[in-house]
């Protein structure tokens, strides 16, 4: 079959449904949300220039009551507040044997070929818009809950870029883990490869990357890149009393590599490229839960 | 009632009918897209619906009413694909009865029941592509823009869907002249 025969079977496959109309009743349901829904969220672009800082702080005091609920459902996983801005003290810090080590390691392989590491999957939550725009996920795994603040961007398209804060206790290496763990539901730190260990201002922070692979993973061909898709980083920050995990969209274009090859190459991605970038970002992340922990303080 | 008064009540009401108008509006095309990403009707019509109330409660991101399907199209795709990501197995489906009657229903009911399991397997990111690009019939750029991905990151996705749909109809076209 050549590539043009391949398209035209796509095309022909999507055809019966380019007439086809929506139900009756989705198009009842539709028109009834904004009664059922209420008014829309405010955002921060809507508001008066002199109307925004009050609206910010009220931002920052729901999402302060949003954190203290989170508090109130783990009570029994989770220590006292912030209370102490002094850096954490790195040898106070040990990374348990899943997210230890400096280097990229590689990852085991079975009989077939296929790693042997689990692909990370994101358990279900609830989600909504708050009243900056933010999409806000809330989820109660594994007995705790966790609140993940995916960061807006200008074209209402979260794409796979997002900042996940939970709100816990993640001061050691093996708590740090635990949380990734319930996050990505398998049980395990959700690296492939790494991690690196990095510092940001006075915190420690694990990268790795993360692999998806389809639930029928055949390899193709013989080659590795019917295995996996759309590969991700995540960069995982214990910054008490929050862990923060940032993932990035990869180009597939390292699925071509082999494990040890593309260890490097993320390596290298990482010092060259996404570290610097995402430093100063990460840094005023840093800084504006610094803040949020001070507010809810007094 | 003052006139100011007055417009703090019509202004929710118009933001209300605005919002009805363009959503009856592109009503179908967003159902007809979920359903080519999603396949399953019902699972269509609930992403359609969430991805109404999402747009609903960001309507003061919209700038641009003239702009809604695109800003629309945005929130519906990541809707679909959230959704894939959660349930990402394949499930049967119903074949259309126009298949059935179609005077080469043999043929077009075996290529989809070849292709449909093997766009399944894709992962939803590329679902997502495939499904623009052949659905949609939108350019990479397009598709891109929907996504909020670059487009050297649409070019190596859909690369990589047809690399693997190509290989999968392969080895089903090889079973099926044996059989």
């Amino acid at each position: 079959m050549t590539e043009r025969e391949l398209e035209q079977r796509l095309t022909a496959r999507y055809r019966p449904n380019v007439d086809e109309a929506a139900p009756a009743e989705l198009r009842t349901s539709v028109a009834g949300i904004p009664e059922a829904v209420g008014a829309p969220g405010l955002t921060i672009r809507g508001l008066q220039p002199t109307q925004r800082p009050l609206a910010f702080a009220a931002a920052i005091l729901l999402l302060a009551a949003a954190l203290a609920g989170g508090i109130a459902v783990g009570s029994g996983l989770l220590r006292l507040p912030w209370q102490s801005s002094t850096p954490i003290d790195p040898a106070s810090i040990a990374p348990c044997e899943l997210v230890s080590g400096g280097s990229a390691r590689e990852i085991a392989v079975s009989d077939d070929g296929v790693p042997a590491i689990g692909a990370p999957n994101v358990v279900d939550y609830e989600e909504w818009i708050n009243r900056e725009g933010e999409l806000e996920v809330f989820s109660a795994v594994g007995g705790r809950t966790c609140f993940f603040l995916l960061s807006p961007d200008p074209n209402n398209s979260r794409g796979m870029d997002s900042v996940l804060h939970l709100r816990g206790q993640a001061t050691t290496g093996a708590e740090a883990s635990d949380l990734a763990a319930n996050i990505f539901d398998v049980g395990q730190a959700p690296f492939d490869q790494g991690p690196i260990i990095e510092q940001v201002g006075a915190n420690r922070a694990w990268v790795g990357l993360l692999g998806e692979r389809p639930s029928v993973s055949q390899p193709v061909g013989g080659q590795r890149m019917g295995e996996f898709f759309t590969p991700g980083m995540a960069v995982a920050v214990s910054a008490e009393p929050y862990f923060l995990v940032l993932t990035f969209d990869m180009d597939a274009s390292i699925l071509e590599l082999s494990d040890a090859a593309r260890g490097r190459w993320w390596e290298r991605y990482w010092d060259t490229s996404l570290w610097p970038g995402i430093r100063t970002p990460l840094e005023d992340i840093l800084t504006r839960l610094t803040q949020m922990e001070s507010a809810r303080g007094q | 009632m003052t006139p100011a008064g007055l417009a703090e009540v019509e202004r929710p009401l118009a933001r209300a009918e605005a919002f009805r108008r363009l959503a009856d509006n592109h009503l179908n095309a967003s159902y007809r897209l979920a359903r080519a990403i999603l396949g399953d009707p019902a699972e269509a019509q609930d992403a359609t619906h969430d991805a109404f109330v999402t747009a609903w409660r960001k309507w003061a991101t919209l700038r641009d009413p003239a702009l809604f399907e695109h800003w629309f199209d945005r929130i519906l795709v990541h809707t679909c694909r959230n959704r894939l990501r959660r349930t990402q197995r394949w499930r049967g489906r119903d074949l259309a009865p126009e298949l059935l009657l179609a005077p080469d229903a043999f043929g077009r009911v075996h290529d989809r029941d070849a292709l449909d399991p093997a766009i399944a397997r894709l992962s939803p990111d590329h679902q997502v592509v495939v499904v623009l690009r052949f659905h949609r019939d939108l350019t990479l750029n397009e598709i891109a823009a929907r996504l909020g991905v670059r487009p050297g990151t649409v070019k190596s996705r859909l690369h990589y869907a047809l690399k693997r749909l190509h290989s999968e109809l392969d080895e089903s076209d090889a079973r099926g002249q044996l059989t």
